[in-house]
């Protein structure tokens, strides 16, 4: 549809051209209109390029991700992690951990949540569960852009190291004579980011130490 | 006395092409005006973020909102020029009535219209390569499909021939009495105080109101439509009161 429009767009400068010279010569003022739509259409052509590839639109507005957030907080805190799956960024094993203790340690200020939840059976695998809330604006999702915390097991110390990020996004909207019928807004924006969660699942006799995170023993 | 007879429809052609050849240099000053517009537009319309303690994310938004402005100022400043004598005087080249002036006056301003409301959106094309390729920006597209651009050349087209007939109709009451000049900006300044005085607003917002916060298609289509040939319709009465030549 476009193209179509670029087309009539070009037959009638075409057109404007073609009968302006039957009363004069084409003069510098043609040019510049011929050029300057010229750069308009190559530039229609190259953003459906040349960007990124179309956003998802994430499910609901605000109160959607709020809502979902505090239902991932409660399904983790009673151990429902099967409820959770929508939210699963990341899972590890650590199988065949021999040590008596875990200490989990992350930046200062990180202060995220981590549940733990201890196994019933002789189990010597620690599994890591990493949930999260993804990034949306204004309602669409830009998720793969946001990079995950480096975890890692050295000895008795799973370390969570979280990477600060600054992102820059550039998005282009709809004008408004667009806007104004689709009901978008170009103010009022809204964001939805950053929350984790870790949840463990480790053997019933570990001893857990914790240092700079809020450790919550789930009680199944 | 002529025995050469020409329709009302081949006048008005003949003036019509006449006058997109005569104006052509106010389709230059389009140009000029979108790209000054562009330029204004490269650091984005609006922005927004927001901070955590590891992740801070801050939002530019791209749009041609701002050529769309800048080009129904445009839209203005060309349907009152081409009421000024010095364009009127133009049609003396051809057999004409002042009907015939002002039905080719109105059909350039439509050829305008189409042409600035066409630009104006692909505009926000240019201005994405811009912030793409020369300020390395990451761009996403969150803009509708082409369903939606057709819908938006034709609102804009709509905004520009309302404006356009404004500017026509004022153009027409200037050249009636040059106190128009001193009355119009007194007038739309005066307003423009009165809308912080007013606690719900005057004029100006009540007008905003009722073509731009119209969310129903075929009824802004109609609003615009039925004002912009009030307007003409207007504007054509006070032409034809006006002297022959002066």
């Amino acid at each position: 549809m476009s193209l179509l429009l670029i087309v009539l767009l070009g037959g009638l400068i075409f057109y404007m051209i073609k009968a302006g010279n039957s009363f004069v010569t084409i003069k510098i003022t043609h040019w510049l209109l011929v050029v300057y739509t010229s750069v308009l259409v190559l530039s229609t052509i190259a953003v459906a390029v040349l960007t990124e590839e179309t956003i998802s639109q994430a499910k609901g507005g605000q109160e959607v991700h709020d809502e979902g957030l505090s239902s991932l907080y409660t399904n983790l805190s009673k151990g429902q992690i099967d409820k959770a799956d929508e939210y699963l960024i990341k899972e590890i094993k650590f199988d065949n951990y021999q040590n008596q203790t875990l200490t989990i340690t992350a930046s200062p200020d990180y202060g995220s949540q981590v549940f733990v939840e201890k196994k019933q059976g002789e189990d010597s695998t620690v599994e890591l569960f990493l949930y999260g809330n993804e990034l949306t604006v204004d309602g669409y999702d830009f998720s793969n852009i946001i990079k995950l915390p480096d975890i890692e097991l050295a000895g008795h110390t799973l370390s969570i190291v979280p990477i600060r990020q600054n992102i820059d996004l550039s998005i282009a909207t709809n004008s408004y004579p667009i806007r104004q019928f689709t009901g978008e807004f170009i103010q009022n924006h809204y964001f939805s980011s950053g929350e984790s969660f870790i949840y463990l699942r480790v053997p019933r006799d570990l001893e857990l130490n914790a240092e700079n995170v809020y450790l919550e023993v789930v009680d199944k | 006395m002529s025995l050469t007879t020409t329709s009302l429809a081949e006048t008005v052609k003949k003036q019509y092409f006449y006058k997109l050849k005569a104006n052509i240099d106010s389709f230059s000053s389009l140009v000029g005006i979108q790209i000054l517009a562009i330029l204004f537009s490269l650091g984005g319309i609006s922005s927004s973020g927001m901070g955590g303690s590891f992740v801070n994310v801050n939002v530019k938004y791209y749009s041609p909102d701002l050529v769309l402005v800048f080009t129904l100022i445009w839209s203005f400043i060309t349907a009152v020029t081409i009421t000024t004598r010095p364009y009127r005087n133009h049609d003396f080249s051809f057999v004409t009535s002042r009907l015939s002036s002002s039905l080719s006056n109105i059909l350039f301003l439509v050829t305008a219209s189409v042409l600035g409301s066409v630009t104006a959106l692909l505009s926000g094309n240019l201005l994405q390569m811009i912030s793409y390729l020369i300020l390395n920006e990451q761009l996403y597209n969150i803009g509708s499909g082409a369903e939606h651009m057709v819908l938006g050349f034709v609102v804009a087209f709509l905004y520009l021939m309302l404006i356009g007939a404004c500017g026509y109709l004022i153009g027409s009451l200037i050249q009636v009495s040059k106190l128009f000049v001193l009355l119009f900006p007194i007038l739309f300044i005066g307003l423009l105080f009165l809308e912080g005085v007013v606690t719900n607003g005057f004029i100006v917002s009540n007008v905003y109101k009722f073509y731009a916060m119209e969310s129903v298609l075929f009824l802004f289509v109609g609003k615009t439509v039925l004002t912009a040939v009030a307007l003409f319709i207007a504007a054509i009465s006070i032409l034809n009161r006006l002297e022959v030549r002066r």
